[in-house]
């Protein structure tokens, strides 16, 4: 008797959410809201997320920047348009569009979406708004906060997605996952997982 | 006409055929595109050993081992092999070219040393050029010029001390 009020209960507290299916929404939205991004750039407000910085970044679509593979930057920079990494950046990068990394960088990453091409390494978080390609060969030492992730390379860090994350064989993690929904086979996991719905 | 004729028949012609840099240096070559800046650490510095091509704004110091064509605006000293810096751009610092330098229409605050150096801009600084220095008429130099030969077009503006020396 008791435990058919306690089902009872439970599916009342269900249905209730169901009726207020507006806050359930409201869950997904602070996982990104709640990312407090240290600013790498003077006047910059620390508290702000990196979600309201990057519309400070005059927008340019298409427009590429390249780093190329004998040149290095001991800077911080920010960019309007897309950037192609075949270099070394020693520092913050922050683009609007996609960011291409064939080369390394020593530091954090804040762009519409990231692709770690075969070779790449990140030492530094990773903040994404869209999807983050890691192709194999490639390294990450850092936490990655992100709405897709698809993961082949070597990852020390915690992983945050709000959508989905694909790990494949050849992929190596070390750390903790939050995610929506995950895909894996084959992988090396060395990390605690959660999945949030 | 069948398809591999077709394709035989056109000639095509490759639009990098006589553009040898960007064959071999592809990948050396560096782009900082219009709306990046590079800056935000002390001491921020770009070491680049091939080309570059600077249309942001860039605060530190610029060391390139290779050409340098500069659009956009240079805070710190720039060393090149190289220099070519176009309307528009505004360079505050010190300027080394190993070879040849060429300013036009640029806003340059700064000690400029080149080899061979072809100006017409506005300089605020020491203009020292081993070689060959022309100043062109829409020159304004408010500073001294030490060169191996001079020729000065008409029309250019010179505040400083001349002295040539073979």
């Amino acid at each position: 008797m008791s435990e058919n009020n306690k089902n009872a209960q439970d599916l009342d507290e269900i249905l209730e959410k169901i009726e207020n299916i507006d806050e359930v929404k409201e869950v997904e939205v602070p996982l990104f809201e709640s990312i407090k991004f240290e600013s790498p750039f003077e006047n910059d407000d620390k508290s702000v997320s990196y979600f309201a910085t990057a519309t400070k970044i005059e927008e340019s679509d298409g427009e590429y920047t390249v780093i190329g593979s004998s040149t290095v930057i001991d800077s911080n920079i920010k960019c309007g348009g897309n950037i192609k990494v075949k270099g070394q950046i020693k520092g913050n990068v922050s683009v609007n569009g996609s960011a291409d990394v064939y080369g390394t960088i020593e530091g954090d990453i804040q762009a519409n979406d990231v692709t770690l091409e075969h070779g790449a390494k990140v030492l530094g978080n990773i903040i994404c708004k869209a999807d983050v390609n890691a192709l194999d060969d490639s390294k990450i030492v850092g936490n990655i906060v992100a709405k897709n992730a698809y993961i082949n390379s070597h990852v020390e860090g915690d992983i945050e997605v709000l959508n989905e994350i694909k790990i494949t064989s050849t992929a190596a993690i070390t750390g903790k996952i939050v995610t929506g929904t995950f895909f894996t086979s084959g992988t090396i996991l060395n990390a605690t997982i959660s999945i949030k719905r | 006409m069948n398809e591999k004729e077709l394709f035989q028949s056109v000639n095509f012609e490759s639009p990098f055929k006589n553009d040898d840099r960007k064959k071999t240096n592809n990948d050396e070559l560096t782009i900082i595109g219009s709306s990046t800046i590079i800056e935000g650490k002390e001491n921020s510095k770009i070491v680049c050993g091939g080309d570059i091509e600077i249309m942001g704004q860039v605060k530190g110091l610029v060391d390139i081992a290779g050409s340098a064509e500069i659009y956009g605006m240079i805070d710190g000293l720039v060393n090149a092999e190289q220099l070519i810096v176009e309307e528009g751009s505004k360079i505050n610092g010190d300027i080394n070219c190993r070879t040849t330098l060429s300013i036009n229409g640029a806003e340059i605050v700064g000690n400029i040393k080149a080899k061979n150096a072809y100006i017409n801009a506005s300089v605020k600084g020491d203009i020292a050029a081993t070689n060959d220095l022309k100043i062109a008429n829409n020159s304004i130099i408010e500073g001294n010029i030490a060169t191996g030969s001079i020729s000065i077009e008409s029309g250019a503006v010179i505040a400083g001390n001349l002295s040539v020396k073979k």
